[in-house]
């Protein structure tokens, strides 16, 4: 079955093969978590959002028409979770000075994030991966998916704007203004 | 110029992600602006960095966290089962039957408000009951008299007595 590709067993996981679901979640584990942990700075959040898109997959595997890459529409719903455990988290984050919309074409429908990585990641990296964790943060919600999904993910602009909804010419936008604000930060500092 | 510069297309053309003609397009605004062609690296290697910063970051441990998914996932998936099992789901129908039947029962024995007229079958009722007949009553004034205990013989023969003597002691 290790042979088999993502979406053949997303098409196993939707007859209820759970041998195939135990392995699509070992195939994505380490990158769905990475991406939630990017996304919401927490470990404990991006743990748990992580595995609920898990289950998510595995109670939804059969509305996969395998017309996108698997990966497209798996981060699809692990982004969407995300933005949903943000949106739960807003009424403190309303009292923190946020990114300028105003960089951002569309309108973002993810809520900012903090300013500061989690305390928990923030003990367990390294200073330089600190500093590029911080400046991730300063990116608004779409340009920092956008850019996170291209740089671990490899999704292609078309792919990323299947996962934000929006044109692709609009993900290039996000793109190129994250990779071009990080750049600007880390070069400041 | 600014806006003739290529500037969202810099990162899809060096990920070969454009069509023919627009990486032509792109290539050949590359081979005469130094400026982009700067920033295409800039970008290339601000894009390396990010992929290394996510490799940095620590991971749990994924026995235990695919564990956490199996329970997740049992947990999530159980009480829909259980809810949805035909024999509960007739149970709790049946419940609900029963409570409904109760409620109309109880409304349905409430006395009428005074004022209001009474029901056609109410009125039967009544008709009905006052024609029959209650021996205690009908010698109401001899069993006035009697003291309970004392006096269960003559409760008992009650109808016997004659008219007589019940007249005397109705009047004594």
């Amino acid at each position: 079955m290790a042979e088999l590709s993502d979406e053949e067993l997303c098409q196993k996981v939707a007859n209820g093969d759970h041998e195939a679901f135990e392995l699509l979640v070992e195939r994505h584990q380490a990158r769905a978590y990475r991406l939630a942990c990017s996304i919401l700075g927490s470990e404990s959040d991006a743990r748990d959002v992580s595995q609920d898109a898990f289950i998510r997959l595995y109670e939804s595997a059969n509305r996969f028409d395998g017309r996108s890459r698997f990966s497209t529409w798996f981060y699809r719903v692990l982004v969407n979770l995300c933005i949903d455990h943000k949106r739960r988290d807003r009424w403190w984050r309303r009292l923190v000075p946020l990114s300028d919309p105003a960089d951002d074409p569309d309108a973002p429908a993810i809520d900012p994030a903090s300013l500061e990585p989690g305390p928990e990641v923030a003990a367990m990296l390294g200073q330089s991966a600190l500093k590029l964790g911080a400046a991730l943060e300063h990116l608004s919600p779409n340009q920092r998916i956008a850019v996170l999904l291209q740089a671990q993910e490899g999704l292609s602009s078309r792919e990323i704007a299947e996962v934000l909804k929006c044109s692709e010419n609009t993900a290039r936008v996000h793109i190129h203004r994250g990779l071009t604000q990080l750049r600007k930060i880390l070069k400041d500092e | 110029m600014s806006a003739t510069h290529p500037e969202t297309d810099l990162v899809p053309f060096f990920r070969g992600e454009l069509s023919a003609a627009e990486r032509d397009r792109v290539q050949h605004h590359l081979d005469e602006c130094e400026q982009c062609r700067e920033s295409m690296g800039a970008l290339a290697n601000t894009m390396q960095r990010v992929a290394a910063h996510l490799d940095e970051l620590p991971t749990p441990e994924w026995n235990a966290y695919r564990r956490e998914v199996r329970l997740k996932l049992a947990a999530h998936s159980e009480p829909r089962s259980r809810w949805w099992r035909p024999g509960v789901a007739w149970v709790s129908l049946a419940t609900a039957a029963v409570g409904v039947a109760a409620l109309l029962l109880v409304l349905s024995m409430r006395p009428a408000p005074h004022g209001t007229t009474p029901e056609v079958d109410q009125l039967a009722m009544e008709e009905q009951a006052e024609p029959v007949d209650v021996g205690l009553l009908r010698n109401y004034a001899v069993v006035e008299k009697l003291d309970l205990l004392e006096n269960y013989d003559v409760i008992e023969q009650l109808d016997e007595l004659p008219a007589a003597q019940h007249n005397h002691d109705t009047r004594s």
